[in-house]
């Protein structure tokens, strides 16, 4: 057992090694195939960019070349213009070599270094353009680079983006009328706690609370609308309205007319007839009728 | 006839190829991209915007960039 044991790590190390090998070999002979760009192959690359990018620079003591894109909407969504920024010695270096800028951002409300939905701390995640990217750069071909990336910039992929476009600006949907409604315009229903939209949306007459046009009420004797919790049985009938129209928790109709004193009659008292009569004071005396 | 063919799709391919005389960017296109539309597509040759009948020369760079790259 413990020979077979030995066997099998023998033969798994001796696969690894085998691939490292070819690895190797692999990267010796695409870096011997590999012939340095002429310069006026470069020089004509940078003409055709500058044709291709109307707003092209290139900045000598920052070495580097840069490209302006066009305006990007993204399903109905202003992302604005981006500068693609090409590190020329960064390039030399072989590390990553350019950033993508948002020049007008518009931000993902949830993320504040999205400005993009694949583009994330001026970082392009390049996706289907990885390896035309990397052929482009080894080649010297700026012009396709900078293509390359305005077409991924210009493309939206829904199933794998740093902040999907459909809660790029916050948007939710009124659960009343179905209408999409920004974070700014949105209200919750005090009651059912739903997001609606502005038109959805009701005060009530006495608190001032918000709620969803299902679950505002109006008083049965007012009218006036009123949040649910403002409505309040009558103590008597049991009829839920405001507290505007309850006294000592009765509703209107449920509650006794106001007395009034001058209107009362006056009240006598009957005393017995061996009652003893005193005097409250001289002179003064009630006597029974 | 020779040319520098350039494809910007997938796994990318930038390199010299022989192709009959008298072949037209559209049947380079057909040939080489199976299951791609010309409209989804930036064709060029020699930097510039090409006609699908133009006929291919000697020496010829012609690149295919797809409108659409998506992103991760």
């Amino acid at each position: 057992v413990a020979r077979d044991k030995s066997t099998s790590q023998l033969v798994f190390s001796l696969e690894r090694l085998q691939n490292q090998i070819q690895h190797l070999i692999r990267s010796l002979s695409d870096e011997s195939r590999m012939s340095l760009p002429s310069h006026r192959f470069l020089y004509e690359e940078l003409l055709d960019t500058r044709e291709e990018f109307p707003d092209f620079q290139i900045d000598l003591r920052k070495n580097t070349v840069s490209v302006t894109t066009g305006e990007i909407y993204l399903e109905g969504i202003e992302l604005g213009r981006f500068q693609i920024q090409l590190d020329i010695l960064a390039l030399a270096r072989d590390t990553h070599c350019y950033r993508v800028i948002a020049l007008t951002p518009n931000r993902a409300a949830s993320r504040d270094d999205a400005t993009h939905p694949h583009v994330l701390d001026d970082q392009l995640c390049e996706g289907e353009g990885t390896i035309p990217l990397q052929l482009a750069l080894q080649a010297g071909r700026l012009s396709d680079f900078f293509l390359i990336v305005d077409r991924t910039l210009q493309t939206y992929n829904s199933e794998s983006a740093y902040v999907s476009l459909n809660n790029w600006e916050d948007h939710t949907t009124c659960d009343c009328c179905g209408d999409r409604v920004s974070e700014c315009d949105r209200y919750y229903c005090e009651a059912c706690e739903h997001a609606t939209c502005d038109e959805c949306s009701t005060s009530c007459s006495h608190c001032d609370g918000s709620a969803c046009d299902a679950c505002i009420q109006r008083c049965p004797h007012c009218d006036k609308r009123s949040c649910a919790a403002c409505l309040t049985p009558c103590g008597a009938c049991q009829r839920r309205c405001c507290p505007v129209c309850q006294t000592d928790s009765l509703c209107e109709d449920c509650h006794a007319p106001e007395t009034n004193d001058e209107e009362t009659p006056p009240t006598t008292t009957t005393l017995p007839a061996d009652a003893t009569v005193q005097s409250d004071r001289v002179g003064e005396a009630l006597v029974p009728a | 006839v020779k040319i520098l063919y350039i494809n910007n799709d997938g796994a990318g391919f930038a390199d010299h190829i022989d192709i009959g005389e008298g072949t037209t960017v559209s049947q380079l296109f057909s040939k080489r991209v199976e299951h791609g539309q010309p409209s989804d597509y930036l064709i060029r040759v020699n930097r510039q915007p090409a006609a699908a009948d133009q006929v291919l020369r000697e020496g010829d760079r012609v690149s295919f960039t797809p409108v659409k790259i998506e992103g991760a």
